[in-house]
């Protein structure tokens, strides 16, 4: 257990030295921030509806500024690592020592997101006092406990989701493009550009049944008063099952590619 | 006219070196391709929230406005087809000494920096998302096919691009003084996005902003608003003059990063 | 005519200290050391059309800071510089029209394509018509053997067969006047007889002056009457290359063959040993001590053999390195 540690506190150490870069990569959110804020004012000024898509004008713009935050807080770029270690033979250095590379990369990742937390968590507290100050949103100790507990599950089942489809490289040579393109499609499907209700019915059936809208959409919504308490435990419920879901995928591709990349000689 | 031939056969040669290369990594073409009709169904999601909701602003119907982003896309398009991976390749230049050999070419420093790194894959999506959205939008709107309309709007797309240019050029050229300029590139990339949307759904003190001290607007707002006969002269004398002197100070600021360069490297 | 005119060239460069890390970046914004570094110091020299000009000097010496500042690419700190009767960091388009360079560690070809490619672009920017680049190219191709080579993608080929089509590549325009930096390095011995002898045939046939820098003894010898030899930024030796070891015309070598062993204190008197096998033993000693030490061997000493002679070029060029 000590060495999982230690690549915690590794992952914190080096994060530290560049947070500020991160303070700019929530910079870069701010823009389609902007955009999206004045797109839902032109919206509900036009439509003259007190509540389209299910949302308040309000509870829509906390929607958007937070949901490019947890986004952005949620990146990981583990694919590209694991996949670098794949293609460069890297890994053979950590496969012959006694311990879980998959385990030790999520407490690498938790231990660098801990950095970013206390940066985020800064931002969130500020848009809700504004928030708070401004109009008046359905916030209680409760919810703001629960969301913490689904955001540090989103963490993780994000860490999952891409360490599952990082196990792609033991059988692709150019993953890349599909780390890329996953990357949009993930965004969209988990409601980082905009909420998911935009989608029609089917496509809101379909999303349902896949893990994605669990990190931003269900996180955010925790937030913004629009799903119930109830349904909030419900969500973190389904969450840790999907984390335990692609946790055993991730584990089972693993050793499938490992016997791979040992039989082509790494 | 000599002079013009000449840059005219090198972009033919560059072309030809972009389209022989592709042949030999033909995976490379189509995960670009892919990706990037990613990006741009991640960047439709706006114009379907526009005709959801069927939003109206400031007298432009939802055709009117896909008007707009797509002629955003064709800019993108363009850009991203002549432009984009110079620019991103420019402090590498520097690096791995093909800078110094461009130096001693005797043609146009800035040209063959700016544009020997053709792309194709990357126009391709967004140059047919916003070819469909325009003649759509033209044909809904009974938008007048006079030539003087047409010719005027490609002449401020020329326009567009050409401030778009201008625009982008200066954060890789930063690289000359300050170390790291990855993280302004991303801010004002970030930026042209705005153009996604009228500028009309945007403040007034953005649209000052946007139209005359970082003139964004004049990107892909201007050859709609033309079409659309919503500029007054003196916007169509600013949207001619702006990219002009925007232009010639990028050229400044050019010749000064060489001038630094040549003085300071070794 | 001169080539090349070179008066007082200096080149100080200043750099400041970094750290990595994020902080240090936003230090160094407010507060910097600044360092500097004298990369050329007062350098002058002539060099007439048409010669091959060797320009030598251990790494960092400053040979590559100078070739940049006589080809444009670098401004000088101070010194005046006429290549080609133009002033070079003007990057006057006449000028760039005349001159090519060659730098052994970057190449300019376009790897995914076939070099004809990189001809082609290389046509088009210094505006060569069809035919005349066409002709070039087969004279060139055929005297380098590597016509078959044309139309093979460039990351195909050996480091060897890269740079004969670079130097083709960078010929396309007849320059009257070549750098050539490193051209040979990393090459077999082979490859490098090879494009040594294609220069010398280029130079005599079109009266191309060239400067070349080279860590090659071979190449130098083989190519250069004169040589030109820096170190850390000063000029130390310009003249003919067999005259190298005139300045060092006080020291003759000594090659003894023993008959018997000998303790080396005894032998060290008269001069340094640079070399001893055995029996065999080779020294550098200085002229005057010359008679004495002949008179030492021949009396005291049982030796076979004994042969006396001048420092070679080489050695020479290895001396002023020091």
């Amino acid at each position: 257990m000590k060495k999982y540690f230690c690549s915690f506190r590794m992952g914190m150490k080096s994060e530290y030295e560049y947070r500020l870069n991160f303070i700019f990569v929530l910079f870069s959110a701010f823009f389609p921030m902007i955009i999206q804020t004045f797109l839902w004012i032109a919206i509900f000024e036009n439509s003259k509806k007190p509540i389209v898509y299910g949302y308040t004008l309000n509870q829509m713009i906390l929607y958007t500024i937070l949901s490019q935050m947890i986004a952005k807080f949620l990146k990981t770029g583990v694919e590209t690592e694991i996949s670098t270690d794949v293609k460069t033979g890297g890994l053979s250095k950590y496969i012959i020592k006694p311990f879980n590379y998959l385990l030790y990369k999520l407490f690498g990742f938790v231990g660098k997101k801990a950095i970013h937390m206390e940066i985020i968590l800064a931002f969130i507290l500020i848009v809700l006092v504004v928030f708070n100050w401004k109009v008046q949103i359905t916030m209680s100790i409760g919810r703001g406990v629960v969301f913490l507990v689904a955001v540090f599950l989103a963490l993780i089942l994000n860490f999952y989701i891409f360490c599952c489809l990082s196990m792609l490289s033991f059988w692709v040579t150019d993953a890349w493009g599909i780390f890329f393109g996953a990357r949009f499609l993930i965004d969209m499907m988990s409601g980082a550009i905009f909420p998911i209700d935009i989608f029609g019915e089917t496509i809101i059936k379909v999303f349902q049944a896949l893990p994605f809208q669990y990190m931003v959409y269900f996180t955010v919504n925790i937030i913004t008063g629009k799903i119930s308490l109830h349904m909030a435990l419900q969500g973190i419920g389904i969450q840790v099952i999907w984390i335990l879901v692609l946790g055993l995928l991730t584990r089972y591709l693993w050793k499938r590619g490992l016997l791979q990349y040992v039989a082509v000689g790494g | 006219m000599k002079e013009l031939t000449k840059h005219l056969r090198l972009m033919g040669l560059f072309t030809k070196r972009y389209i022989m290369s592709q042949m030999e990594y033909r995976t490379s073409f189509f995960t670009i391709l892919i990706v990037e009709s990613l990006i741009l169904l991640s960047k439709l999601l706006y114009t379907a929230v526009v005709y959801n909701t069927d939003m109206v602003v400031d007298g432009l119907k939802p055709e009117a406005i896909t008007l707009f982003t797509g002629t955003f896309f064709i800019i993108s398009a363009v850009y991203g087809s002549i432009f984009m991976f110079n620019f991103t390749n420019l402090q590498n230049s520097v690096y791995d000494g093909s800078l110094d050999i461009a130096i001693t070419k005797p043609i146009s420093l800035q040209f063959y920096l700016t544009v020997s790194t053709i792309d194709l894959a990357v126009p391709i999506p967004n140059f047919i998302a916003g070819a469909v959205m325009v003649t759509n939008a033209w044909k809904t709107l009974e938008l007048s096919m006079e030539p003087v309309v047409i010719i005027g709007y490609v002449f401020y797309i020329i326009l567009g691009v050409l401030m778009l240019y201008s625009i982008l050029l200066l954060p890789p050229l930063l690289s000359f003084w300050f170390v790291k300029s990855e993280g302004i590139s991303h801010i004002v990339s970030g930026l042209s996005n705005f153009n996604m949307m009228p500028m009309a759904i945007y403040p007034k003190a953005l649209k000052i902003f946007g139209t005359f001290i970082i003139p964004i607007f004049i990107v892909s707002n201007f050859p709609p608003l033309f079409v659309l006969g919503r500029l007054n002269v003196g916007m169509k004398l600013w949207g001619i003059l702006a990219p002009i002197v925007f232009f010639l100070g990028a050229r400044i600021v050019f010749k000064k990063a060489i001038q630094k360069y040549s003085s300071i490297a070794n | 005519m001169n080539a090349i005119s070179v008066k007082n060239l200096n080149k100080v460069f200043t750099y400041y200290e970094k750290k990595e890390g994020f902080q240090h970046s936003l230090k160094n914004l407010l507060v910097r050391k600044q360092k500097t570094k004298e990369a050329v110091k007062d350098i002058s020299f002539d060099i007439d059309s048409g010669d091959i000009v060797g320009f030598l000097g251990p790494n960092g010496a400053g040979k590559t800071t100078t070739l940049k500042m006589l080809s444009g690419i670098l401004y000088p700190t101070s010194g005046e510089v006429q290549v080609l009767g133009y002033c070079p960091w003007k990057r006057q388009k006449q000028f760039k029209m005349k001159y090519s360079m060659v730098l052994g560690q970057k190449s300019q070809l376009w790897p995914d394509l076939p070099a004809t490619e990189t001809f082609r672009l290389n046509q088009y920017i210094y505006e060569v018509d069809e035919k005349k680049c066409k002709m070039l190219v087969d004279e060139l191709t055929e005297y380098l053997d590597v016509k078959h080579l044309l139309h093979v993608q460039v990351r195909r080929l050996s480091l060897g067969e890269r740079m004969k089509l670079e130097l083709i590549a960078s010929l396309i325009h007849s320059p009257q006047l070549i750098f050539l930096d490193e051209p040979s390095i990393g090459l077999d011995l082979v490859s490098q007889q090879k494009i040594r002898s294609f220069i010398r045939y280029w130079n005599e046939q079109y009266k191309t002056t060239v400067m070349i820098t080279s860590h090659y003894m071979k190449d130098i010898e083989d190519l250069c009457e004169r040589v030109i030899v820096i170190n850390s930024g000063k000029k130390l030796y310009d003249g003919s290359l067999c005259d190298v070891n005139y300045m060092f015309k006080n020291i003759k070598i000594v090659n003894l063959e023993l008959s018997d062993e000998i303790d080396d204190m005894k032998l060290a008197e008269f001069g340094t040993i640079t070399k001893k096998e055995g029996l065999n033993c080779t020294m550098e000693v200085h002229k005057e001590d010359l008679h004495e030490f002949i008179g030492y061997v021949t009396e005291k000493l049982n030796i076979k053999d004994i042969n006396i002679s001048d420092i070679p070029v080489e050695k020479g060029i290895e001396l002023l390195y020091r």
